[in-house]
C-alpha cells in the first residue's frame, strides 16, 4: 500500500512538474522565430553608452551617441565612427547633450576640460568656460525648456574621497556658461545633478540632484528646494522630464532599496510607482505617436532592476518583455538577448524617423550584449531591438 | 554551420537506402541446383531474421541534432528556423513481440543554440515500434514513435505531442552488442489553444547519432 501512495505521489509530483513546465501564453518556436542575430558595431560590444542625439534633418539626418567618446553616423550608414571633436579623435568625452539643432560634447583632451558646440552643417566651436571653479570638470549636460546647463564638478581629483567633490550648475548664454542661481552652486557630494526638465505648464525649470529637487522660473533666477516629505523632496532623484502634461521623477530610496515614479500635474504630486519596479528609474522618455511611456532602471544587483516598463501612459505600465509586435521588443526573447536584466541609462525617439534608441550598460558579460540598440515603428509594428 | 532541408533529408535518404538494396536483393538459388542444399550457418543465411520473440535490446546514442524547419515561417525571418546544429542523445528499449518486430519506449534529449545566443531544449518521450532484419554481420531497423516532449526556451517552456520516423544501421561488435549509426525525423508540433492560438507552429528536426546496443 505504501509503495502506492508513493508511485501515487511520485506521478502527482512529476504532473505538477509538466505542468508547470507548461506556458500556453509563450510561444517557444514563435518566439525563436522572432530573434535576431545582433552584430553592432564593435564600439558598443559590452560598452556602455549614455545617449543618443541628432543634427540634421531629412537624409542629411546624423546621430551621435556618447560613451567613451562621442560616436557618429549617418541616417542611412550601418558603420560608427569616432566623432573628431576641436580637430582631435584622441579625448575623453565627460558629458553630451543636444536639442536637434545644436549639440554639445564636454571633453577631456590636452589634459584639460572643454565644452564645445555644433550645428549640422558647422565644425566644432569652443565655449568658455571661465565661470566655472578652476579645475572643475564639466561631467553632465541638459537641455530643458530652451535652454542648456552643464554640471562643473570640483575636487573630482582623489576618487577614493568623494566627500570633498562639489556640483554647481551653469547655463549656456551666447557662446558662454553662467552661473545659475547661487542655491545651485557648490552643492554637496550627496547633489549631484541628475537631470533638469521644463513644466511648459507652470513655465517652472525642475532641478532634479541626488537629494531633492529645485525649482526656479528662469535659470538665473531664485532656485527653490522642494521640501521634504512633498512629492520627491529631499529624495534621490534619478530621473526627471517633462511630458504628456505633466513632470514625471524616477527616485530611488537606497536605504530601503525601493523605487519611486512621482508624477506633478496640477500643482500635485502622485505617487504613480508601478509595484513591478525593482531598480532605480533612470531613463523617463514619452513617444507621442503610437502613445507610449518607456521607464528605464538601472541594476540593483545581477537579478534584480534593469530592462524597462512600457504602456501607453503611466498608469499602464509593463514590462517590455511582451510576445507582442506592439511592444518596441517586439517578443520576449528579444527582449532577453538584449535589454533583459542590464542597466538603462537613457532613451532617444526620433520622431522623424520612428526610430527608438536605447542607451545601456550591458556589462562585461560573456554573451554578445552591446551598449547601443534601436528599433524601428512601421506604422503598426515594432521591428524589435537590434543592436547598432 | 545551417544546414539546409533538403541537404538534412538527402543524409536521411542516403542512410536508408544504404540498407535497404542489400536487404531485399537476397540471391535467389539458382534453377537446377542440386537438390541437396549444402548446409547454411543459421547466423549467414539471410532468409531467416535472427530476431526472435523474446528477445530485448536497451541502446544508448548521442549525436547531431539538425533543425529543418519551423512551420509555418514568420514573414520577418522567411523560412529560417533560428537554431543551430545541435546535439541529443537517447536511451531506448526494445522488446520482440514477433520475429523481426520490436514495441519499446525511448527518452531522448536535445540542444540548439538561438541566433540570439539563447538555447533550445527538447526531451522528448516515446512509445515505438521497429522492424529489424539482419545482413551478417550487420543489422538494420526502420520504425517510428509517438509520445510528448517537454521543450524549454528562455526560462519557458513547452508540453506537446511528438513523433518520429526513421532507422539505423548496426555492425555486431560482439555477441552482445551491436554499433551503428541511425536517423530519426522528429515532428515537434508545438499547439496552443484560445487566443494564443497564434503561437501555434510545427517544428522539424534530424537527429543523426551514434548508438551503442545491447541484446539482452
Amino acid at each position: 500500500m505504501k509503495i502506492l501512495h508513493r508511485a501515487t505521489l511520485a506521478a502527482l509530483a512529476a504532473a505538477a512538474l509538466l505542468a508547470s513546465s507548461c506556458n500556453n501564453s509563450y510561444g517557444v518556436f514563435y518566439s525563436i522565430q522572432q530573434e535576431t542575430e545582433q552584430s553592432g558595431s564593435e564600439y558598443f560590444k559590452k560598452a556602455t553608452t549614455t545617449g543618443v542625439y541628432k543634427l540634421g534633418s531629412g537624409a542629411s539626418t546624423a546621430y551621435f551617441a556618447s560613451g567613451t567618446k562621442l560616436y557618429t553616423r549617418g541616417l542611412a550608414d550601418s558603420d560608427w565612427s569616432v566623432e573628431s571633436i576641436g580637430g582631435t579623435r584622441d579625448y575623453r568625452l565627460l558629458a553630451a547633450t543636444g536639442n536637434g539643432t545644436y549639440l554639445l560634447a564636454s571633453i577631456y583632451a590636452s589634459g584639460a576640460c572643454k565644452l564645445l558646440q555644433r550645428e549640422a552643417a558647422t565644425a566644432w566651436t569652443e565655449i568658455d568656460i571661465s565661470a566655472i571653479p578652476a579645475g572643475s570638470w564639466i561631467d553632465g549636460l541638459y537641455f530643458a525648456g530652451g535652454a542648456f546647463f552643464a554640471q562643473a564638478h570640483d575636487n573630482y581629483e582623489n576618487e577614493d574621497d568623494e566627500t570633498d567633490d562639489t556640483y554647481s550648475l551653469f547655463y549656456l548664454s551666447g557662446t558662454s556658461l553662467l552661473a545659475c542661481d547661487a542655491n545651485l552652486q557648490g552643492l554637496n557630494y550627496e547633489r549631484s545633478f541628475s537631470g533638469v526638465a521644463y513644466d511648459t505648464s507652470t513655465l517652472t525649470f525642475w532641478y532634479a540632484t541626488r537629494k531633492g529637487l529645485f525649482s526656479s522660473g528662469n535659470p538665473d533666477t531664485l532656485a527653490t528646494a522642494l521640501a521634504s516629505g512633498t512629492g520627491p523632496g529631499g529624495l534621490t532623484a534619478t530621473s526627471i522630464a517633462y511630458f504628456d502634461s505633466a513632470l514625471f521623477v524616477g527616485v530611488y530610496d537606497y536605504d530601503e532599496d525601493d523605487p519611486y515614479l512621482y508624477r506633478l500635474s496640477g500643482g500635485s504630486w502622485v505617487n504613480v510607482t508601478d509595484s513591478d519596479f525593482e531598480g532605480p528609474p533612470t531613463a523617463l522618455c514619452y513617444i507621442t505617436a503610437p502613445a507610449k511611456m518607456l521607464v528605464g532602471e538601472a541594476l540593483v544587483s545581477s537579478s534584480t532592476g534593469g530592462g524597462y516598463y512600457e504602456g501607453s501612459s503611466y498608469s499602464s505600465l509593463k514590462s517590455g518583455e511582451q510576445d507582442d509586435k506592439s511592444y518596441v521588443a517586439r517578443s520576449e526573447s528579444i527582449y532577453s538577448t538584449t535589454i533583459g536584466s542590464r542597466a538603462v541609462n537613457a532613451f532617444f525617439w526620433d520622431d522623424d524617423n520612428d526610430t527608438l534608441f536605447i542607451s545601456m550598460s550591458p556589462g562585461a558579460s560573456s554573451a554578445s550584449y552591446y551598449g547601443l540598440y534601436s528599433t524601428v515603428y512601421d506604422g503598426s509594428t515594432w521591428s524589435g531591438w537590434e543592436a547598432e | 554551420m545551417k544546414p539546409t532541408t533538403a541537404a538534412a533529408l538527402g543524409l536521411a535518404a542516403l542512410l536508408a537506402t544504404a540498407a535497404l538494396p542489400s536487404a531485399f536483393c537476397q540471391e535467389a538459388p539458382a534453377e537446377g541446383s542440386p537438390a541437396e542444399a549444402p548446409e547454411i550457418d543459421p547466423a549467414q543465411d539471410f532468409s531467416v531474421n535472427p530476431f526472435l520473440r523474446g528477445e530485448q535490446t536497451i541502446a544508448i546514442g548521442a549525436g547531431l541534432h539538425i533543425p529543418l524547419f519551423i512551420a509555418p515561417g514568420d514573414t520577418a525571418t522567411g523560412e529560417r528556423t533560428n537554431l543551430s546544429l545541435g546535439g541529443d542523445f537517447s536511451f531506448s528499449y526494445q522488446y520482440f513481440v514477433a520475429r523481426g518486430l520490436a514495441i519499446g519506449g525511448s527518452i531522448a534529449g536535445a540542444f540548439n543554440g538561438t541566433v540570439g545566443g539563447l538555447s533550445l531544449f527538447t526531451a522528448p518521450i516515446a512509445f515505438t515500434t521497429a522492424y529489424w532484419w539482419s545482413i551478417a554481420p550487420f543489422e538494420f531497423d526502420v520504425g517510428g514513435g509517438v509520445g510528448g516532449y517537454m521543450m524549454r526556451h528562455d526560462g519557458d517552456g513547452m508540453l506537446g505531442l511528438f513523433a518520429k520516423a526513421g532507422g539505423g544501421a548496426y555492425w555486431r561488435s560482439a555477441s552482445a552488442w551491436s554499433v551503428g549509426l541511425q536517423t530519426y525525423f522528429w515532428l515537434v508540433p508545438e499547439l496552443h489553444g484560445g487566443s494564443y492560438s497564434e503561437y501555434t507552429r510545427t517544428g522539424g528536426f534530424l537527429e543523426v547519432s551514434v548508438s551503442a546496443l545491447y541484446h539482452l
